[in-house]
């Protein structure tokens, strides 16, 4: 497979650190543009086409926080912005990424590791790209998955693999109904995250939503009203699950 | 087309309806498929058999998808250098790093974007 084409910018005060950065990262049709502050990163932002900014955390003057709010604002949500950080306290882990970056690493980072997760940012970022250019509004369901599965299976595989999803579908919100009432929030959590990778991969695009926003809320322990949600995504599942076939051209 | 010609691919997901669907898409590829349901399946299967990959949900019970990896990694003989593509629905919201860090070849982000699935298979048995 092709290497990503990438321009990375790097923005660390330490010279050792950049330059190690640089070698790992430069080369197959990557460029790296190495920034020694905040400042300087802001400035190489706005004239360079940036595919991808690695911000240091611990920076003086400017730190790395506020390097990404003030980088967010000249190339936008679109693209990733990765910290690299000395912190490694496990309690840190979301907070990175609830404050907006993409993703983050922790020092020292090795030369392999470095290379695939920016290797794998740049690749994703094509695809926010395509998906944010097809609109804002989440469909029912997702015909370009549906369409690429066509291609790799026969149409009696694939109603067999739509069947076995929906029975199992069927008896998850059952255990849903059954555990909301027991309040066993781990298991409806684990039920969950099943619900939200097979939907999501078979093209039930906001089915796979609407249960991916549970689970958050679920763990963030956000207020909600378990029951009505769990209600909801039950409903809307015997919903789709009797028009499907006609919207996914299946010929059941 | 004979046995030979397979590629064989250990698919550790415990969900059955990837599970299936993994084996009906690269069977399309010529990939035979052996299933393991959860993290101490596939270390027993990784040494009885001979694969030329192992595909890695990372959210697998009794033993999760990361510390397999590491496990097959600090094995001493060559068996240890199988490419291994982590696939995962980020419950956890780990970084990236983490499965890199692991020893994973690759990481893809379920829901699963099949064509860059198979561009992987194909890439690393080299089946083209």
């Amino acid at each position: 497979m092709k290497n990503t084409h990438g321009i990375i910018l790097v923005v660390d005060d330490n010279e050792i650190n950049r330059k190690y950065v640089n070698t790992v990262l430069r080369g197959q049709s990557r460029t790296v543009h190495l920034a020694e502050n905040g400042f300087e990163g802001l400035k190489l932002a706005s004239t360079k086409n940036i595919d991808l900014a690695l911000i240091d955390i611990q920076m003086p003057d400017m730190d790395g926080f506020e390097c990404h709010n003030r980088m967010r604002e000249k190339i936008g949500s679109n693209t990733p912005i990765l910290a690299i950080t000395a912190y490694s306290d496990p309690e840190d882990r979301d907070r990175f990424i609830r404050f907006g970056f993409n993703d983050y690493m922790t020092k020292p980072v090795k030369p392999e590791v470095l290379k695939n997760t920016v290797q794998y940012w740049l690749k994703e970022s094509a695809k926010i790209e395509k998906k944010s250019r097809s609109g804002a509004v989440t469909p029912d369901f997702n015909l370009d998955t549906v369409e690429e599965l066509k291609r790799y299976a026969s149409q009696d595989e694939l109603i067999e693999l739509y069947n076995e999803f929906i029975e199992e579908t069927n008896t998850f919100n059952q255990k849903l109904l059954f555990l909301q009432n027991v309040n066993d929030h781990t298991e409806i959590l684990s039920i969950l995250h099943t619900i939200k990778g097979n939907a999501g991969s078979l093209g039930f695009t906001k089915l796979s939503e609407l249960v991916t926003l549970l689970e958050s809320d679920l763990k963030n322990k956000i207020d909600l009203s378990l029951n009505e949600r769990i209600g909801e995504i039950v409903d809307y599942t015997s919903e789709i699950f009797s028009e499907y076939a006609t919207q996914l051209n299946l010929n059941l | 087309m004979t046995e030979v010609d397979y590629k064989k691919v250990l698919v550790a997901e415990d969900s059955s309806v990837i599970q299936n669907l993994l084996k009906k898409i690269l069977l399309f590829e010529n990939c035979k498929i052996t299933s393991a349901k959860d993290g101490k399946s596939v270390l027993e299967k990784f040494e009885s058999e001979d694969f030329d990959l192992i595909i890695m949900d990372i959210n697998l019970p009794l033993l999760d998808g990361l510390s397999a990896t590491k496990e097959i990694r600090s094995g001493k003989t060559k068996k240890a250098n199988i490419p291994i593509i982590g696939i995962s629905g980020n419950a956890k919201n780990l970084p990236v790093s983490d499965f890199f860090e692991a020893g994973m070849n690759e990481y893809m982000q379920k829901p699963l974007d099949y064509d860059q699935l198979i561009d992987l298979v194909k890439k690393y048995t080299g089946n083209y």
